[in-house]
């Protein structure tokens, strides 16, 4: 029978998830100095702890890299606010925040009651993925015990102050990890990004000033308050401090999540952690933060983890999902399967992303069927070009520069789909089947009765 | 507050290398337009339907120091913001051929048969700045079409662009939330619920809205090309709000009625009965006079009939005295018609009535403290006080209700409840039905308790709070804290849609001090289109005080000008009774209806589209109202009253041109006007009066509970009512009978959400599905009945 | 059905606005009527004060609502990039074959509900099969039968209350 998920062990310069296996329960977790940080917190001021996310030069783990210290600033001040925590988790690749909240749900709650404290906020709602759901379990069941703990619902550690924290489910959509659609979809309405301005941090949640992080961003917090900002600066790089997870998944011998200092470098990552490609396989090519960004090449495996790296190597550290590709794999089916999951997810607001992920995706698939055209693929990078820049999200980019970084590495792969009037790959390759379009439209499933 | 106008603050920008100085705040796409010329094409962009949306993506612009590419229509100018648009940015207009290109890879090309073609932006967008070829090679996406979505309105999904203007609309204006965007992406879809009617009063808005040809007015298909057409400017006269509208002409036939948009009145909207009610088909009109002959009623030459007329009403009025002759008018004439009959009624000494109650009669008192439709935006607390929708006595008033919660306002709702405005109210009282008097006198005197620096404190209560909350069935508590809000709000408006007496209105607009509240005021919502003018110049009274003294036999001729208490009042079998029995009945109307079967002589009624002459809407706005036909007769009503005036040596003018020079000389309410002057966009001319001290009025007490087992009938005229209506096909589903009851009462009968119920009341019976309501009233049942006294008695059976 | 009017209110109590629990609002729906019905929707709407149209525009903008029946267990198959690289293409096959139906679908006894999904977020320990909301990591063709099986033997399993 299917297991369930094996995590990997942790390495001396895991700070975050510095053991094996988890420790679900609060005693554990206390019992390893839990909620100590936030005992620290409340001897604070909320602009002291402001200053301390800044010295930590912590940068958002959600896939922006925002700068979480200076995010913390900028909220509108006084009156009702919200704290919202983003386990959406679904760029395809990432499964890092899932692994925190199985491991060590109490980190997120205390990374969460301590920025609660720092804004005064009127209550905190975790979005996590509807189909988290042995995850929400754990977060409730981690929110009742803090609860009984006293550490939520009642006058936070002497003072007046009383936390609030609920677990808010998703239902199955990926753009509901975009921070302004996670706020619509909590406030009930279509998950669907809105223009900004207004800023969250003006009018987010239920139309208040909110502050909106990602799990991991938030569960770094105990571990900052813990060894001090300067200290966490310290570690990393100058502009990518301390340690992160990435996911690592595809074509390597040891898959998973492994936390990794951001001054490592992706082969660090994939032949360090990951052990490498599976026998006999040799890497064609590693998706380095997520299906959005576009892909790297083996030439560039000595490229570092750092936001700035990455961005040096032509791509996006994103989400820290790296998705290793071997020889075997056709490229222009990647490409397809890539385009048609962001056509599935597009919101279908803004014209360029609804239109132009469809576009993008059919004629992926004519290619892929060898019915497509040199000029056809020119056509496609225009699309790409036309997408990108002009939508409301990202999420039309997150189609876009993939789809453009797929052609532009194995151009001539497209090209010999085209000359060959088919794929010309071994039926055993991976993605080798080709499916109908994955389509939400309402299609009979039982006859109703 | 200061005397001086504050300064406006100004920003200095660069749009296509010009600068140019605007306030702060101006949208870009404004600024572009009007400052410097330059169009920014724009498809989801509608200021009135709430904060930008930047949907479309088709404004893109180039901003200096912005990475990318942005939605001008999200954007108010800046100081020191340098703009470049499609006109002077490769960049820009790359993006804007892309998003034309996506927009019409679904778009199908069949303009030449699509209504809109000719008054299409997106005809015109593309026409202008789009591709001459499509590099599209698969497929269209394809629907089913044209989809009724209602009797009134088709969508062609296949034309749809998804601007989201028209749900928008719905969630967002209307708060319906009837019409929706379902799946997502390239899938998404306008639809409504299970293929349900989209049932909102005000739904035709969105066949304006929508920039494609995908949401048409059913009753508007293949009828007209934009080049055949003539648009008349004129005002509707559905009801007191006076919205502005343009008549669609084609061929001697009213094929449209579109929105004028007066900001201050109507704010660019219409009602479906506005905007879809037609007094047709013409000819079943009543286009002659006729007189009952001994084979019932005949045709007559004019000069004859009106000479009848005048001759039996002069022989009455000169042989039973004053009071012998009645005239109602319903508050359906303009001022001009409603001057000659005003004049005629003064000679004969007849009583008159124009408003089916006598209560609003002398609303002039409060004028001290009257509010304007636009006092809505801006106010801090809006308390709508009766038993009745505002929808349902004035349109469009309701959306403006809704723009001023959601621009925070205060809603407070006072009444029976079952209404549409309580699920996003922040306060709900609940009082039994018919308490309005009762619980305003409440509410006055809890705002008298906690005082307040607007508040008189020494104007007299009616009586203690818990007196007036218990006559109300109120809750006590309850009353005190809204009331301490209406104390201390600094813009209160109050909309009473219940027929409270004008001097206990003025007392609570004398005791809250609401003459001191700028802008701040009390908006009392008349059933008549024109009450407030006919009023104006004399024609005053309601049907309720004429009904006995003809049942008593006091009243020997009466003539019904364009009123029909028989159908349209709540005490029609009486009516019915009293008539018979009427020596001499006159009816002036467009079609055969309830007083018509019993008159001798029976009078052609313009209708909204045939009339010239001005009207007074609710607020006191002199309005224009332009004819796109002649009138049916030939003979405009207002010439021919004149010649009946003539008949009875009554001095009249024979056109509304002249008889509104009368009234401007002579009728204050009319002071300062004149024909030539009253414009397109008509603003208000009268200052408020000074308010002087009123003495408090003990309040009409609500009807007494009925008989154990028996409910409390809550039957307010709707909105969707009349010859009009009625005539009108597509408007079928806005008239749809319903039945709304308390969640307990339902629950203790067995009714569920849908189950056919009926109604039984002293003036008739009433079946339709069941709607249920947690918040109505246990004990009350809620019908769209043509109308009936609030509180009677009534009993409710599942069928 | 009164329990689930007043399981609706017990999570409207959490959001400052009722609009906010409109997604569990409509997951304790789904699962008392097994399917967003327009029943289902309808009783949703009431109890949050809504029109049925806004609900079902938000039912329908996810993927884990369903506005068809379905069948009494529901599987699902991630075919995303990691999962697909590792061979859930082959365990897509599997269980059509097994079901006898394309996904996505319902196996003729109305038994089992197939549908192919994108990225579940356990793309390290692929390929992943959901199965009633459950997940099943490192799954192989080979599990495929004895997965059905067992399903085909169960009722409705609880894991969705
Ligand atoms: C299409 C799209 C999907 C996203 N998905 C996620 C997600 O699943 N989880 C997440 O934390 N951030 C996601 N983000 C980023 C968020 O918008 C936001 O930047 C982040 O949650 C902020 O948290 P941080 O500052 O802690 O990184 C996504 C962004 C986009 C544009
Ligand atoms: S129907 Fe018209 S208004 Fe509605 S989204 Fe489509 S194009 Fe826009
Ligand atoms: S008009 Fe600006 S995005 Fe539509």
């Amino acid at each position: 029978m299917p297991e369930g998920p094996t995590f990997a062990p942790p390495t001396d310069q895991s700070i975050l998830l510095p053991f094996a296996g988890t420790r679900r329960e609060i005693a554990e977790y206390e019992a390893h100095g839990g909620y100590q940080s936030l005992r620290k917190a409340v001897g604070m001021t909320g602009e002291q702890l402001v200053e301390e996310m800044i010295a930590s030069n912590l940068r958002g783990r959600g896939g922006a890299g925002f700068p979480a210290g200076r995010k913390a600033s900028f909220l509108a001040p006084g009156g009702e606010r919200y704290l919202v925590i983003n386990a959406d988790e679904s760029e395809p690749g990432t499964f890092k925040d899932r692994e925190i909240i199985l491991r060590n749900p109490h980190m997120l709650i205390e990374g969460i009651l301590i920025y609660l404290w720092m804004i005064r906020g009127t209550a905190a709602y975790i979005y996590i993925r509807g189909e988290y759901h042995k995850e929400a379990a754990i977060l409730e069941g981690a929110i009742a015990q803090a609860r009984e703990q006293g550490y939520v619902g009642s006058p936070l550690m002497g003072t007046d102050y009383v936390p609030e924290v609920y677990v808010h489910r998703g239902a199955g959509a990926y753009i509901c990890g975009e921070e302004t659609a996670l706020l619509s979809s909590l406030n009930g309405d279509r998950g669907q990004p809105t223009a900004k301005p207004p800023f969250p941090a003006v009018s987010g949640a239920f139309k208040k000033p909110t502050l909106l992080n990602n799990v991991e961003t938030v569960a770094t917090v105990p571990v900052i308050l813990g060894m001090g900002g300067a200290a966490y600066a310290g570690i990393g790089t100058e502009q990518s401090t301390g340690t992160k997870m990435f996911s690592l998944s595809g074509h390597v011998r040891h898959p998973g999540n492994y936390e990794m200092p951001l001054s490592a470098t992706y082969r660090d990552l994939i032949e360090g952690q990951g052990g490498g490609l599976p026998e006999g396989r040799t890497l064609k090519a590693f998706v380095p933060g997520g299906s959005s960004m576009p892909i790297l090449m083996p030439n560039q495996l000595d490229t570092g983890l750092s936001f700035e790296a990455v961005v040096a190597a032509g791509s996006m550290a994103g989400s820290g999902a790296v998705i290793v590709v071997d020889d075997r794999t056709c490229m222009v089916r990647f490409a397809l399967r890539t385009a048609e999951f962001y056509m599935h997810e597009s919101c279908g607001k803004c014209t360029p992303c609804r239109e132009g992920t469809r576009w993008i995706t059919e004629l992926l698939r004519k290619q892929e069927a060898g019915l497509g055209s040199s000029e056809e693929i020119d056509l496609l990078l225009d699309i790409c070009d036309r997408v990108e820049g002009n939508c409301l999200c990202v999420l039309g980019d997150a189609c876009a520069m993939p789809v453009r970084s797929h052609i532009r590495n194995f151009r001539d792969e497209f090209e010999e789909h085209a000359r060959l009037g088919r794929c010309p790959c071994p039926d055993d390759a991976p993605m080798s089947e080709l499916y109908p379009p994955l389509l939400r439209a309402p299609l009979p499933m039982v006859a109703a009765t | 507050m200061s005397t001086t106008e504050p300064a406006v603050e100004t920003v200095t920008l660069t749009i296509d290398g010009r600068e140019l100085t605007v306030p702060k705040g101006t949208p870009l796409v404004v600024a572009a337009a009007e400052g410097v010329g330059v169009e920014i094409p724009v498809f989801c962009y509608e200021p009135r339907l709430g904060p930008p949306i930047g949907a479309c993506r088709m404004c893109l612009v180039e901003i200096e120091g912005a990475p990318k590419l942005q939605a001008a229509c999200t954007l108010s100018c800046a100081d020191g913001m340098v703009v470049r648009t499609a006109e002077a940015s490769a960049q820009a207009k790359e993006a804007q051929d892309a998003v034309l290109e996506f927009i019409l890879l679904n778009h199908p090309l069949d303009c030449p048969v699509c209504d809109k073609g000719g008054e299409c932006p997106l005809q015109d967008l593309t026409f202008r700045y789009g591709p001459g070829s499509t590099r599209m090679t698969l497929p269209k996406r394809t629907y089913e079409k044209p989809l009724p979505i209602s009797p009134s309105i088709v969508l062609d999904r296949e034309r749809c662009i998804l601007c989201y203007r028209c749900t928008r609309f719905s969630g967002d204006v209307a708060e319906d939330g009837e019409l929706v965007a379902r799946e997502r992406g390239a899938q998404s879809v306008i639809a409504t619920f299970d293929e349900k009617p989209y049932g909102n009063a005000f739904s035709g808005n969105v066949t304006e809205l929508c920039p494609v040809g995908a949401l048409l007015p059913t009753a508007y298909r293949f009828k007209a090309r934009p080049w055949e057409i003539v648009n008349v400017p004129t005002v509707c006269t559905g009801c007191a709000t006076g919205c502005n509208t343009w008549s669609t002409l084609r061929e001697g036939k009213v094929e449209r009625i579109l929105s004028r948009n007066h900001p201050d009145v109507d704010g660019g909207w219409l009602c479906d009965k506005g905007r879809f009610a037609r007094y047709e088909p013409r000819d079943e009109r009543i286009g002659q006079p006729l007189e009952r002959g001994p084979a019932g009623l005949a045709p007559a030459a004019w000069d004859d009939a009106l000479r009848t007329v005048a001759q039996r009403l002069r022989h009455h009025s000169a042989a039973d005295g004053p009071g012998a002759v009645a005239i109602l008018t319903g508050g359906n004439l303009t001022n001009e018609e409603a001057l000659a009959w005003s004049r005629i009624a003064a000679d004969l000494k007849a009583r008159t009535a124009s408003a089916p109650l006598a209560a609003p009669a002398a609303l002039e008192l409060v004028d001290p403290y009257a509010a304007t439709l636009a006092a809505l935006e801006g106010a801090d607390l809006v308390v709508v006080i009766g038993d009745q929708e505002p929808a349902d006595r004035a349109g469009t008033i309701d959306l403006r209700i809704r723009k001023a919660r959601r621009d925070g306002a205060h809603l407070a709702i006072v009444g029976p409840g079952g209404t549409s405005l309580e699920p996003d109210a922040r306060t709900f009282l609940r009082t039994v039905p018919g308490a309005g008097s009762a619980v305003l006198a409440a509410l006055v005197a809890a705002a008298l308790e906690t005082g307040g620096d607007r508040v008189r404190a020494d104007a007299g209560a009616a009586g203690g709070v818990e007196e007036l909350a218990g006559l109300a069935g109120a809750d006590a508590a309850a009353v005190r804290t809204l009331g301490d809000a209406l104390a201390h709000a600094e813009r209160p408006v109050l909309v009473v849609t219940d027929a409270v007496a004008a001097a206990e209105l003025a007392h609570a607009g004398w005791a809250l001090g609401l003459d001191r509240a700028a802008d701040g005021g009390i908006l009392p919502l008349p059933v008549g289109a024109n009450e407030r003018g006919e009023r104006a110049v004399g024609l005053v009274g309601g049907w309720d005080e004429i009904l006995p003294a003809l049942e008593a036999g006091e009243i020997s001729a009466i003539a019904f000008v364009g009123c029909d208490p028989v159908v349209e009042g709540p005490d029609g079998e009486r009516w019915q009774m009293a008539l018979a029995q009427a020596p001499v009945v006159i009816a002036v109307a467009a079609f055969t209806n309830g007083v018509t079967s019993q008159a001798q002589i029976v009078l052609p009624l313009d209708t909204e589209h045939e009339r010239d002459g001005s009207v007074t809407n609710l607020e006191g706005r002199v309005q224009r109202v332009r004819p796109s036909l002649a009138p049916v007769g030939g003979v405009p009503l207002v010439e021919w009253t004149s010649r009946l005036a003539g008949f009875l040596d009554v001095a009249t003018a024979p056109s509304a041109a002249k008889a509104f020079a009368l009234l401007a000389e002579g009728n204050p309410a009319f002071a300062g006007l004149s024909w030539g002057g009253l414009g397109d966009r008509a603003p208000l001319h009268l200052a408020r009066p000074a308010a002087s001290p009123a003495a408090a009025v003990a309040p009409t007490a609500p009807p007494a509970a009925p008989a154990e087992g028996a409910f409390r009938l809550i039957a307010p005229r709707p909105l969707f009512s009349g010859a009009a209506v009625e005539r009108t096909p597509t408007l079928a589903h806005q008239r749809a009978p319903w039945v709304s009851l308390a969640h307990a009462d339902a629950e203790r009968l067995g009714i569920a959400r849908g189950d056919e119920v009926s109604v039984r009341h002293a003036a008739g019976e009433h079946t339709g599905p069941a709607r249920i309501s947690r918040r109505q009233l246990p004990g009350s049942v809620r019908i769209n009945w043509r109308g009936a006294p609030a509180g009677a008695s009534a009993t409710v059976e599942a069928r | 059905m009164a329990d689930l009017y007043d399981q609706i209110q017990a999570e409207i109590a959490k959001y400052p606005d009722r609009r906010g629990a409109i997604l569990p609002a409509l997951r304790h729906a789904q699962e008392h009527y097994g399917w967003l019905s327009p029943e289902a929707i309808e009783a949703v709407a009431e109890a949050l004060d809504l029109s049925p149209a806004r609900c079902v525009a938000v039912a329908s903008f996810y993927d884990m609502f369903f506005l068809q029946p379905v069948g009494e267990h529901v599987v699902e198959v991630c075919t995303n990039l990691s999962c697909a690289l590792v061979g859930s293409d082959q365990v897509l096959r599997r269980f059509e074959d097994e079901l006898g139906v394309r996904a996505p679908g319902t196996s003729e006894d109305g038994r089992i509900t197939l549908r192919r999904v994108e990225c579940l977020g356990g793309c390290g320990w692929g390929p992943v099969v959901s199965v009633d909301e459950e997940y099943q990591e490192h799954f192989k063709p080979e599990d495929v039968a004895p997965l059905c099986e067992r399903l085909r033997a169960s009722r409705p399993t609880e894991s969705h209350a």
